[in-house]
Formats: C-alpha cells, structure tokens, sequence
C-alpha cells in the first residue's frame, strides 16, 4: 500500500476514494498498536485516541474539506467503520485457522468461523469476544444508534470515553452511563447468543 | 426483545444508581409495574452487569492487534538501501544514546545528501509523522549558520522517529581542536560561536538539554573553521520525563545537576549553559571535568592569570545551583568575549552583590528573558493537554 502521507495527498486532491484511506488508516493504527503492546506499553485499557486518525482529520478534512465527510464525527465514526470490518477480518481468519484449517468446511453462510470457535469451547479464544460482539452490535446498532455508534468509537477503534464524548457532544458522565448500558445490554445477547449455538450445535 | 430502548435504558440507567439490591428490584418493579417484560430485560441487564469482570475491557483494536503476526524485526536494524519515504539509506554515520544516524541521500524532490537519524526502539512516541512534523516545526524554524538545519521528519511504522538534517562532513569539536591544533583563543571563538548558536534557539523558546562535543561538527568554511550544531532537541520521549540521552548509556559529563536528577521543573535555558561550561573546560582544559575536580591540573600555554579567569567562567557556568551561573548562553558568550578582549570579566565575582551595577543589571535583564523560555517538554506537554 502506498505511503499514507501520498495516499493523504491523493484524498486531498479528490484523487482516490476515502475508503482506500481509511483503509490504510486502520492498518497503520493496528500495526502501530500492536508495536507498542510488544514493547509493554501498559496494557488494558485503550490506549491514547488513535493519534493517527486525528493527523488525518485535520489534513484531509479540516484544512481541505476533503467532501468525503461532513464533520469530524462522520469522519471517525467511517473510520470505526472500517477498522471494525478490519478486525471482524483478521479475527474471522485466526478463528478459521484455529478451529478447522485444512479440513473441508461448509458454506460459510452455514457456518461461520466464529460459531465454529464457540461449538469448540473456546472461551478464551481471544477472537470470540471481538466476533460476538460484533454480531450482538448488529442486533443492536438498529434499536439504539446512538449508543451503537458509542460502542463502534469506543470498543472497536479504540478512542477513549472522554473522546467518543466529545465527539458525540455529550458530556462525560453520559457517555460513560451509555457505554455501561450497552456493554450490558450486549453482555446478554452475546449470553444469547451462545446459547443459541449451543442449542443448535450438532451433538 | 420488543421493548422500547428508551424505556428500557432509562430504568436500567436509574437502576443502577441504586445500591441496595432489593431497594433496586422494587424500584425496576415499580416502574415496569404496566410491563412486566420490561422489568425481566432491566433485571436481567442489571444481573449480567454486576459480574462485570473481563467483558469488553479491552477495545477490540487492541486485542487484535495482538494477533497480527510481529513486524519482521528487520526493522529494528535498517539496512543501507532502504528507503524511507524519499530518502534512501546510504550508510551508518554512528550510533549513539538515543538512535543510529544515517548518511542518506534525498531522491526527490532534488537529489542531496543528508543525515537521516532514526531513533531507538524504545524510544517509541504514540504521536504520527504529522505530530512529529508540527512538534518539529519550531526547530525546523531555527535558521543559524551555527545549528544545523531540520529539513524533514517522521516516523516508522513501527512508530520509531526519524529527522533528517543537513549533513555536515566535519569532526567533533574536541576532534576538530585536537587535530588540528588549535590556540585557546581559537577554542574560545569556537565556544563562542557556540554559545551564538545556543542563544539563538533560547531566545525563540528552545533548550538543547543535550549539548556535548560529539553534537557540535566543525567543517571548514572558506578556511576558517565553522561549529554546527546539530541533533537539536531531538528526544522524542512524549510520555515518559525528559530523558537525557546521556542518561541511557552515555556519559553524564556534561548533563546539569536538575537534568541528572530528573528535577524536569527545574531545568531551563541555564542547564544548557553548564553543559556548555563544561565543553568549554574539556576544549580549552582538556577534559569536562577539569575545573570540577581539584585534582586534575592542566598547563596551558596561557599565563597564569588567565587561567585564572577561564577557570572562574566555567566554575560560574558550571556552578551548581543554578541560579549561580550565567543566566543565559549570551551571558556566558559575553564573557567569554571580555576575556578575548582582555576585559574584566563579571564571573570573578563570586555573588550578585559584589557584581558591579551595571554588570548587575544586564544579568538581571537576561535572566528575566529566562524566565519566558519554553522548553520542548512543556510545548509538548501543552499540545497534548
């Protein structure tokens, strides 16, 4: 992939689709991060807000109004988006490689990696959060978007409370009862959700 | 799941403000009392979230990043021939406390040489390329024939920075004065032209906080000798309080008293003027430590007296407290220049008091200058705030 300072250009000058952007953005974040936890930054908690997000907020779109997005919200709530496809893609393929590779599969409208992680107890598969919560956030980003975007900034590109709450313009007590809210809320589908594939698992 | 969220996160929200667990279920009782399903999802919710532990504390980003296969740790050891942005690699230069430079060469958008230095690993900023370029933007404002100049900046993928600069084919300054002999008052102009350098950065609210030889070349201009300063606070610690990188590995010959113990509130434009009194005693006596220590003697094709008076302005430099010292690296310069002219010079007089009025009155004026010098830690530490 090209060098994101050219691919900045390029978005600047209309040239190339955000997407490819936001794209690039999303492997530049993960590599980034992932280079700081081997070098035992503190783990846990999210790290500072996605730094590299921010350089090309202001670059693309408050200096040159790329016209891509209408704001900076829209702008990182696209960037959750594609971080989010991001991870759902990594974490499908590891679970892939975990829990079958090699063997003939099914369809995977029938039967995608991560159910056949849950069918094998792997409970600390640490893809198995990321992929359910995933699913469970499908069920509930249409019932409450708001706190569906929350979840999306928060859980899934990394940026901090204090962040999504700014960027939601609402203030920081708020953003936090929300998230407690969602993660409950998606605590019991992802409950659901498991017992559903239990249920339905072949004995 | 048909209720309403609204509904259903408006009673789970109030919920669980509540902490007495039965005053809680009246509660979700009372105010589902016309939907009873209501209040089973709230009590449910209210269940799940209390055995908390592990769910969702970790963002999603952070545990896959994990999982993505390390970087080819060829990166921690760059090689002549990789290119990096649009500057290839052409040789180590050397290696020091806080990173390796390169000789380099620009490809475009015209083609030059350049020293590339890319810093350790552990060295690491959470900032971008663009948080380091703005950061470096001051610094690559600095235009005196004395610094070298910033021409660009980045950083890895893996997150190490990187600067480029002027390459300058020279030697170090004690390299330079050994070699090729020099008077002590040839030394002392180098130290001067120095000092000119350091002032220059102090009065637009830069500290070096790393002055030592081997950050001073000395090329030769149209046959006169030319100090350059380079490496101009380049430590890229965003997180972590100001590491000298003397501090890791290196010698702490030249480091203030307030930088060596971490005192960072208390470093400022003066620290900059000790290491520069103890360069001044390496070049001119023969070792940083020279004045410091009562046991090392050096002759010097200089009378006596004169000694004398270059020993007190390092000791005045050098002085440990630092309000004791010049308040600044024009004052240093200043007297290093009355010593050239054969002046008397303010720092054989031991206090403020004794200084003469109008002796007095510049060092109070200089020292106020001070006091408005930003260092690079806190221009960094209020652009992150």
């Amino acid at each position: 992939m090209p060098a994101l300072t050219e691919l900045l250009h390029k978005v600047e000058s209309g040239d190339t689709l955000a997407e490819e952007l936001l794209l690039q953005l999303a492997y530049d974040e993960l590599r980034r991060i992932a280079a700081l936890r081997m070098r035992g930054e503190p783990s846990g908690q999210t790290l500072q807000p996605t730094a590299l997000v921010h350089e090309a907020w202001i670059r693309v779109v408050a200096t040159r109004h790329g016209g891509a997005f209408r704001d900076r919200r829209a702008f990182f709530a696209a960037f959750a988006g594609t971080m989010r496809r991001v991870l759902i893609d990594i974490s499908r393929r590891k679970a892939a490689e975990r829990h079958g590779g090699g063997i003939v599969h099914q369809s995977l409208a029938d039967d995608p990696p991560e159910h056949a992680a849950l069918r094998h107890n792997a409970a600390s598969d640490p893809t198995a959060e990321v992929l359910l919560v995933h699913e469970a956030l499908e069920r509930f980003e249409a019932r409450d978007p708001l706190a569906a975007e929350l979840v999306k900034l928060h859980y899934f590109s990394g940026l901090s409370l204090a962040e999504v709450s700014e960027l939601l313009q609402m203030s920081r007590a708020s953003a936090f009862r929300c998230w407690r809210f969602a993660r409950a809320w998606l605590k019991l589908e992802v409950e659901r959700i498991l017992a559903e594939h239990r249920d339905t698992a072949t004995p | 799941m048909n209720n309403t969220m609204p509904q259903l996160r408006a009673v789970y929200l109030q919920a669980i403000d509540i902490a007495e667990p039965e005053h809680r279920c009246r509660f979700v009782d009372t105010c589902c009392s016309h939907d009873p399903e209501l209040g089973r999802h709230v009590k449910q919710l209210l269940e799940c979230g209390d055995e908390d532990a592990g769910f969702m504390t970790v963002s999603a980003v952070l545990q896959t990043a994990l999982l993505m296969p390390p970087e080819q740790s060829a990166a921690e050891t760059l090689q002549p021939g990789t290119v990096i942005e649009r500057y290839q690699l052409l040789r180590k230069l050397g290696s020091g406390g806080m990173g390796t430079v390169f000789l380099a060469k620009q490809l475009q958008p015209v083609k030059r040489l350049v020293a590339l230095k890319v810093l350790r690993s552990d060295m690491l900023t959470t900032g971008t390329a663009a948080q380091i370029a703005a950061e470096s933007q001051t610094l690559a404002d600095l235009k005196h024939p004395g610094i070298v100049s910033l021409l660009d900046a980045g950083c890895l993928p893996d997150g190490r920075p990187w600067f480029v600069m002027d390459y300058i084919a020279g030697l170090s300054l004690t390299a330079y004065c050994r070699e090729q002999q020099l008077t002590p008052e040839e030394r002392l102009k180098l130290i001067v032209a120095l000092c000119n350098a350091v002032g220059h950065a102090h009065i637009r609210g830069i500290i070096h906080l790393d002055l030592k030889p081997s950050n001073v070349l000395v090329e030769q201009v149209d046959g006169r000798p030319v100090s350059r300063l380079i490496d101009f606070g380049i430590r890229r610690d965003l997180h972590a309080p100001c590491q000298p990188s003397a501090l890791i590995g290196g010698t702490p010959d030249y480091m203030s008293p307030e930088q060596a113990s971490g005192c960072s509130d208390q470093i400022d434009a003066r620290s900059d003027v000790f290491s520069l009194g103890r360069i001044l005693a390496e070049v001119v006596f023969g070792s940083p430590l020279a004045v410091a220590s009562t046991t090392h003697t050096e002759s010097l094709p200089l009378p006596g007296p004169r000694c004398r008076e270059l020993r007190c302005i390092v000791r005045r430099a050098t002085a440990e407290p630092a309000g004791d010292r010049y308040a600044s690296a024009a004052e240093l310069r200043d007297d290093l220049q009355r010593f050239l002219n054969r002046q008397p010079i303010i720092a054989t007089f031991r206090s403020a008091i004794e200084t003469p009025f109008r002796c007095q009155h510049f060092a109070k004026r200089t020292a106020a200058a001070t006091k408005q010098l930003v260092s690079l830690t806190d221009m960094r530490k209020s652009a992150e705030s």
